[in-house]
């Protein structure tokens, strides 16, 4: 149901990001979530999965964060 | 006070129009390396992810070219009316890269590059300005972390590290180079046009592309020399040399009578 070994190692991955760790599902607001792609229905989105309700959903990308520069982090 | 909206079109700092062109310029070309590269993609995200990278960088080019004609220049000279000698893109994108990790190598050095500089804008007192450079960091934001993930996947084989390292020691000191020298005066930040001196911002950079080790997730990996610039190198451009002519004619815009 889940897929390949490489395919469940690579959701994991991003599942750890820093970056989605505030995202949780809007249907029932669990934070139990695995990331199916980066790229959701367009480019700027991220598809989840939640492992809660299974239902999936996008989540838009841009939260105002900036790659570190020489003022600093975001 | 009443004003004419025409007063509103004062001409912009010299230096500052300067480096908005190289970096548009840099992301024209860059959006072109993902729409000839596209279909290397190892996976349909691959693909999804580049053609959204190349539309983003398509995007931040027009930005910049549409903030300029605001300012005394012509849009459409911007798009169509330069030769290869008048586009300022980046040196480090002058020749196509040769595999996947190479490919890898240049996008993630041009990304980091122009983000370094155009976040010198991020505290301009045009807010048109600094809104166009906190755009292109929150995209750029993301097109880092597309890099980072294939450096992660890379840094497990030895072959492939390998030739990803090779890539950065050919590539690195052509993006350096970008930033001019490290003891260059700077009239921008002198003219309170940027608020950081293009040397906090070339050290930025050589700061964020030191990581290169700890994105492999291996030994950490020391970057190579920085190369002097060539005689021929033009501080206004930040280059030097025309475009290549294979490269201009994959950049360059056809001419309209003839785009249908």
């Amino acid at each position: 149901m889940n897929g390949t070994k490489a395919g469940a190692a690579h959701r994991s991955f991003h599942s750890g990001d820093p970056d989605f760790d505030r995202v949780t599902c809007p249907d029932c607001d669990k934070a139990d979530l695995e990331v199916v792609s980066l790229f959701g229905g367009a480019t700027s989105e991220v598809l989840f999965r939640c492992n809660a309700c299974t239902s999936c959903f996008n989540w838009i990308k841009w939260q105002g964060a900036l790659p570190p520069s020489a003022h600093g982090g975001n | 006070m009443a004003y004419k909206v025409a007063e509103l079109e004062t001409s912009l700092n010299s230096g500052l129009e300067a480096d908005f062109v190289a970096i548009a310029d840099t992301k024209l070309v860059l959006g072109n390396w993902y729409a000839e590269c596209v279909m290397n993609g190892r996976s349909l995200p691959d693909f999804a992810g580049i053609l959204g990278m190349c539309t983003v960088n398509y995007g931040h080019t027009r930005a910049i070219y549409q903030h300029l004609d605001r300012h005394g220049h012509d849009y459409v000279h911007l798009e169509r009316g330069r030769g290869a000698g008048k586009i300022h893109s980046m040196n480090l994108l002058d020749q196509p890269p040769e595999g996947w990790e190479e490919f890898i190598v240049t996008a993630w050095l041009a990304e980091l590059a122009t983000w370094q500089l155009v976040s010198g804008y991020l505290g301009h007192s045009d807010r048109s300005i600094a809104g166009i450079a906190r755009k292109i960091g929150e995209e750029a934001y993301f097109h880092l972390k597309y890099a980072h993930g294939w450096m992660h996947i890379i840094g497990q084989d030895a072959d492939e590290r390998a030739r990803f390292l090779a890539a950065v020691d050919q590539r690195y000191p052509l993006a350096l180079q970008w930033f001019g020298a490290e003891d260059n005066d700077d009239p921008v930040h002198a003219a309170g046009q940027r608020d950081m001196p293009v040397a906090k911002l070339r050290a930025a950079f050589a700061a964020e592309a030191g990581k290169v080790g700890d994105h492999l997730g291996g030994d950490p990996v020391a970057l190579p020399a920085p190369v002097p610039p060539p005689t021929a190198w033009r501080d206004d451009a930040r280059r030097s040399g025309p475009l290549p002519n294979g490269l201009f004619e994959v950049v360059r815009f056809k001419d309209p009578e003839l785009a249908h």
